[in-house]
């Protein structure tokens, strides 16, 4: 019976002194993992591999990069680029800098609070002086310096919110390209008059299309709205905001019917299908529009306000690439190289034709002649960036939920520029 | 005595189980230290250093009139949720558990829901919902399904419950069906010759040995009401006019959108303290009854 015991007693030890074995193991490895910015690890055979943690998650950009990613892995075969692309990226990004464990290579927005927040905190590696930042259009370049006036990332292309619009259904109703708002609203009347839907709102993702339309319709509008986040002014009476009201109410009574439960990427599957005469999109959209129906005709303007002179188009700088400060020596060094090689001509040019994104690296050319107008329209400077990019983006994005109860609910233009007011008001003392 | 509360048996027993103890207090008592610990700091997630600012964030969290817009639609949410997954499941649990044939196959049925993730689930949903939903409201003339659902800032959340409850009714279903079977078969044979009715029957046998799986139960369905993310992120993000900003939605949108880490921090654990109580309630008032009740 002793002797039994005595077993069982070792037995349970050995148990146990296995389990601390396996936990410690663990936990080394875990601890390794981190070192190496949990994305790159050099394998026996000198090849480095690296996580691209890529943000944008439109299938035509995703094949663009895939498609370069594998002609570079042909020059540098002992690089391997591992492209991720996950679903709310965003947040996923901020909470894998959280918990420290930064993808080596990955897209960002440099232009937004954000980025210069982890920029600030030494998370992203500085890329002044690298020969292929020189490579980038000037004007957009100017846009991306972070507080210290250094450049944290490569932009690679512009992206802007404009008017898509079918250039068949354009001919047979025999409408212009409106360049007023009252130009807008007269297409919308004669596409009624025909029976097409004249245009068509995502409500369920508003968001874009307030800032698009509040860009468009209220010059200076969002530097307003960063007075009133200081408590130095107030959008309620603003006449232009109220116009802005007004217009956007005009805009809804012309859209489809089912707007309100509609989301974006339905928006762009009722436009290619032709099912739609007009939409307010991103430059992100057209990619899965040429996907979804690569027959259909379209072209893009910007969304008109009163007159020419007043409009504004939002268009900012995409997202761009950027190296993790903490990765690993090798990972950085991998990493650089393929932006380096990003950063040619005729890359860049491969890959804005095959993402449909017009490229900002000097020496590619925009291949959409229908498009072209719009893209000489904002090289022209009558531009706003992302909202983002001036307001902290709880703000914004509470804006999109008062946006949301203005149309839904129908309330006058009065109360919802109250609800500017307050939900600005509540989110910046929160 | 002694030798019996130190005897080897008792060290095997409390060896055996350290591992999962250990697993336990690294994975969720060190996390939930952490948390609290975050819930008192100004952190933004992102910089490297914060300052400890007291109870600040629990300041201003309840007089933030959204974190009270957002409790008041999870409360909603869990209640709707409860009720619909206890009915539904105890209803198909007594239906399952009479069958004659099919019985394993039926249940599988039942079952399949279950398998699948909540967001794929809910994104085939949302088509559901905006495709045909409108078609039914016009064939019926339901004005209530003259759209999506989603879209509603009045139907929005009833519809996210649905589908919840059409996922979450599985497990609670086996559970019953596991009470009723052990149910002795002699109890409603003697009742029957005794002369009592259905509902007799029901209340006073198949009920008393029903209380520990509806005590289970009912814990499970309040905590996955009032933690609930999944559906309502994907169907609605929270919307429309935050009709479903549940607290789960608020807490991830302030920690990851928000740069505000230690308010979401603080969020969560106003969520623990609510669920802790809803479970110390909830064990306490069904601590009696049933058939093992003393």
């Amino acid at each position: 019976m002793t002797m039994n015991k005595n077993i069982k007693f070792t037995l349970i030890c050995l148990l146990l002194a296995a389990f601390t074995v396996v936990a410690a193991g663990c936990g080394k490895a875990a601890n390794n993992e981190s070192s190496s910015g949990n994305g790159g690890k050099a394998s026996g055979d000198g090849v480095v591999k690296i996580e691209f943690f890529q943000q944008q998650g439109e299938e035509a950009i995703q094949n663009a990069y895939k498609a370069v990613i594998e002609d570079f892995s042909k020059e540098y075969p002992n690089i391997k680029i591992e492209m991720n692309t996950v679903p709310d990226s965003v947040k996923v990004l901020t909470a894998r800098v959280a918990s420290g464990d930064i993808p080596p290579l990955f897209t960002d927005w440099p232009t937004q609070l954000q980025f210069k927040e982890k920029v600030k905190n030494g998370y992203i590696e500085k890329l002044s002086g690298q020969p292929f930042i020189e490579k980038v259009n000037k004007s957009y370049l100017a846009m991306t310096p972070a507080d210290d006036g250094e450049y944290y990332s490569l932009p690679y292309a512009r992206n802007y919110m404009a008017v898509y619009y079918n250039i068949d259904l354009f001919e047979k109703n025999n409408v212009a390209i409106p360049t007023t708002y009252a130009e807008f609203i007269e297409a919308c009347k004669k596409f009624a008059a025909s029976g097409v839907t004249p245009l068509y709102l995502p409500i369920k993702d508003v968001g874009h299309i307030f800032q698009a339309t509040n860009i468009a319709y209220v010059p200076g509008g969002v530097e307003e709205m960063v007075k009133v986040a200081k408590g130095e002014a107030q959008v309620e009476n603003n006449p232009a905001f109220l116009a802005f009201g007004n217009k956007l109410n005009e805009l809804f009574t012309y859209a489809n019917k089912d707007a309100a439960g509609a989301s974006t990427a339905m928006m762009q599957e009722a436009f290619a299908n032709g099912q739609v005469a007009m939409i307010i999109s991103g430059s992100y959209g057209r990619g899965n529009i040429k996907l979804a129906n690569p027959d259909l005709k379209f072209g893009a303007f910007p969304l008109p306000n009163d007159t020419v002179e007043t409009t504004n188009v939002l268009s900012g700088v995409n997202a761009a690439l950027s190296v993790s400060a903490k990765a690993k020596p090798e990972e950085k060094e991998a990493a650089i190289t393929f932006i380096s090689y990003l950063a040619r001509p005729e890359v860049a040019q491969k890959w804005s034709d095959l993402s449909g994104e017009p490229s900002i690296i000097e020496g590619t050319v925009y291949e959409d002649a229908n498009l072209k107008p719009l893209l000489d329209f904002i090289d022209k400077g009558q531009v706003h960036d992302w909202m983002a990019s001036t307001i902290p983006s709880n703000i914004v994005t509470e804006l999109y939920s008062t946006t949301q109860a203005f149309l839904l609910e129908k309330q006058s233009v009065e109360k919802y520029l109250k609800n500017i007011d307050a939900t600005i008001k509540l989110n910046a003392a929160n | 005595m002694n030798k019996k509360i130190f005897s080897l048996d008792r060290y095997t027993y409390f060896l055996f189980s350290l591992p999962a103890v250990i697993l336990y207090s690294f994975f969720f008592v060190y996390a939930v230290i952490v948390g609290i610990n975050y819930s008192f700091t100004d952190w933004n997630g992102i910089s490297k250093s914060y300052n400890y600012i007291g109870f600040d964030n629990y300041l201003s969290l309840f007089k933030n009139p959204n974190f009270w817009q957002s409790l008041e639609v999870t409360g909603k949410y869990a209640l709707m949720l409860v009720i619909g997954v206890m009915a539904l499941s105890m209803i198909l649990a007594l239906s399952l558990n009479s069958l004659k044939r099919f019985k394993t196959f039926t249940k599988s049925v039942y079952f399949l829901p279950a398998m699948i993730s909540a967001v794929t689930l809910s994104l085939i949903w949302d088509q559901m919902f905006y495709r045909i939903a409108p078609k039914i409201g016009e064939a019926l003339n339901i004005a209530a399904l003259s759209q999506s659902p989603l879209a509603s800032p009045k139907y929005a959340l009833i519809a996210i419950v649905l589908v919840n409850i059409w996922q979450a009714v599985a497990l609670p279903t086996l559970i019953f069906i596991a009470g009723l079977q052990s149910v002795p078969d002699e109890l409603y044979e003697s009742a029957r010759i005794d002369g009592a009715s259905t509902f007799k029957r029901f209340r006073f046998i198949t009920m008393p040995f029903l209380v520990p799986t509806i005590t289970v139960n009912m814990v499970l369905a309040i905590k996955a009401g009032v933690t609930s993310f999944d559906y309502a992120y994907t169907l609605t993000g929270g919307g429309p006019i935050k009709a479903s900003n549940l607290i789960g939605i608020m807490i991830y949108n302030d920690a990851f959108q928000n740069m505000k880490f230690a308010m979401a921090n603080a969020e969560s654990v106003v969520l623990f303290v609510i669920i802790a109580v809803l479970s110390f309630v909830q064990i306490w008032l069904s601590r009696k009854g049933g058939v093992n009740g003393k």
